[in-house]
């Protein structure tokens, strides 16, 4: 359990893939124009990290070391293949909202990075835990910049209108905004992160768990 | 693993290979499987949604289309909209080039050649931008034009027939042009009709 935890804080905050690894900024610059957008792309992304991962975990003995990442590849793009197919027939509203971003989750650097990284030497179980946290800290990146990004540019919070029209500034919805955004957010959370890593080091004679 | 690999030589290198291989054959088969599986409930998904478009242009009536066949490749599929026995109206389902890809739209106009309106069943427009075209404020400056008189032979112009959008040109641009060339193949069948 303690370990569960730590592992979701990593992903969330210390180990964030985007604002600390920098890593899927492609799918983050590309789909936070919105954030009903964001949040679809971050929990696509996640679904498919949590079964990538599974299924690298469990196959971690049969694959030879020399052809992995090929192998990693293959299968994360069958897997999201086969969920795009499932979504089209079956979940057809979801698949019109997301169809655009689901042949991206492919190339999203995040999730061959954890089969590599993680998947390919972790048992199963926290394997699972680890596409897991790590999809959430995406999410939440995606969330972040699509929040800056959709109030200024459009005025609205998922659709609902906040600011008057008349102030909304469409620079931020282009993909220049995209990565002025993105840049202001991951300052902002390394601020963040460096002021509690002070303060934790400041009062370190008690068990502070930050 | 790398020890073994030393050793083995030439045979190493095959049975990584087809390894290899048969990852790519499980894949390819559950892939194919499924594909297999899903393709006609999607098929049937995609008429569901276009009967839905053409029955919005026709006030929500209950429709019956039946499918005309189709000269040139302006236009990708071509119906006659029936209510009951009496022809309501022509559709024409056509795609144009956005900005973020293909907008596929119906296009409808009634036989005494006033266009009923345009609908749009998928685009992958910027939202926010380019997605403003598929709001129904925008997409009723179409409907109640007619095909005769100014319009009976030349196309419609942005900026005099209809407005674009500030900020999404090229999104209205490209409605515009999809509507244009449905209405080349429409009109036919409007003229052919009243005369």
């Amino acid at each position: 359990m303690k370990q569960f935890i730590k592992q979701l804080k990593n992903g969330l905050i210390d180990q964030n893939p985007v604002l600390v690894q920098l890593l899927g900024m492609c799918p983050t610059l590309a789909t936070t124009t919105s954030v009903d957008n964001a949040l679809g792309m971050g929990l696509a992304a996640t679904a498919v990290l949590i079964c990538s991962n599974v299924m690298i975990s469990l196959l971690r003995k049969l694959i030879p070391s020399q052809v992995r990442i090929a192998a990693y590849i293959v299968i994360i793009s069958g897997f999201v293949t086969a969920v795009e197919l499932l979504m089209r027939a079956y979940f057809y509203p979801l698949y019109q909202s997301l169809g655009l971003f689901i042949p991206l989750i492919v190339v999203n650097c995040i999730i061959l990075a954890r089969a590599e990284a993680f998947a390919s030497k972790n048992r199963v179980l926290p394997s699972a835990v680890d596409g897991l946290s790590m999809g959430l800290g995406f999410t939440l990146a995606l969330v972040l910049v699509a929040t800056v990004r959709e109030l200024l540019g459009m005025g609205t919070l998922m659709g609902v209108r906040i600011l008057p029209e008349a102030l909304s500034m469409t620079f931020f919805i282009l993909p220049c905004g995209a990565f002025v955004t993105l840049g202001f957010v991951i300052a902002a959370v390394q601020k963040l992160r460096s002021h509690r890593a002070k303060k934790a080091a400041d009062d370190h004679d008690g068990e502070v768990d930050a | 693993m790398a020890d073994n690999q030393k050793q083995g030589g030439a045979l190493a290198i095959v049975r990584i290979t087809l390894s290899l291989l048969v990852i790519c054959a499980i894949v390819s088969a559950v892939v194919t499987a499924v594909h297999g599986l899903t393709y006609e409930t999607y098929q049937l998904r995609l008429l569901e949604q276009k009967q839905a478009a053409i029955s919005a242009l026709f006030d929500g009536a209950a429709v019956s289309c039946e499918a005309l066949p189709t000269e040139g490749d302006e236009v990708k599929e071509l119906y006659r909209v029936c209510v009951g026995e009496t022809v309501v109206g022509y559709c024409a389902n056509v795609s144009s080039a956005g900005f973020g890809g293909d907008i596929d739209m119906m296009v409808a106009v009634s036989p005494d050649g006033v266009l009923r309106g345009v609908q749009i069943v998928s685009m992958s427009e910027t939202p926010g931008l380019g997605s403003r075209v598929s709001r129904a404020e925008y997409l009723a400056g179409y409907a109640g034009m007619t095909l005769f008189g100014s319009h009976a032979q030349e196309d419609l112009v942005l900026g005099e027939d209809i407005d674009a959008i500030s900020g999404a040109t090229i999104s209205s641009r490209a409605v515009l042009s999809g509507v244009n060339a449905a209405l080349r193949v429409l009109r036919q069948y409007v003229t052919v009709e009243v005369e």
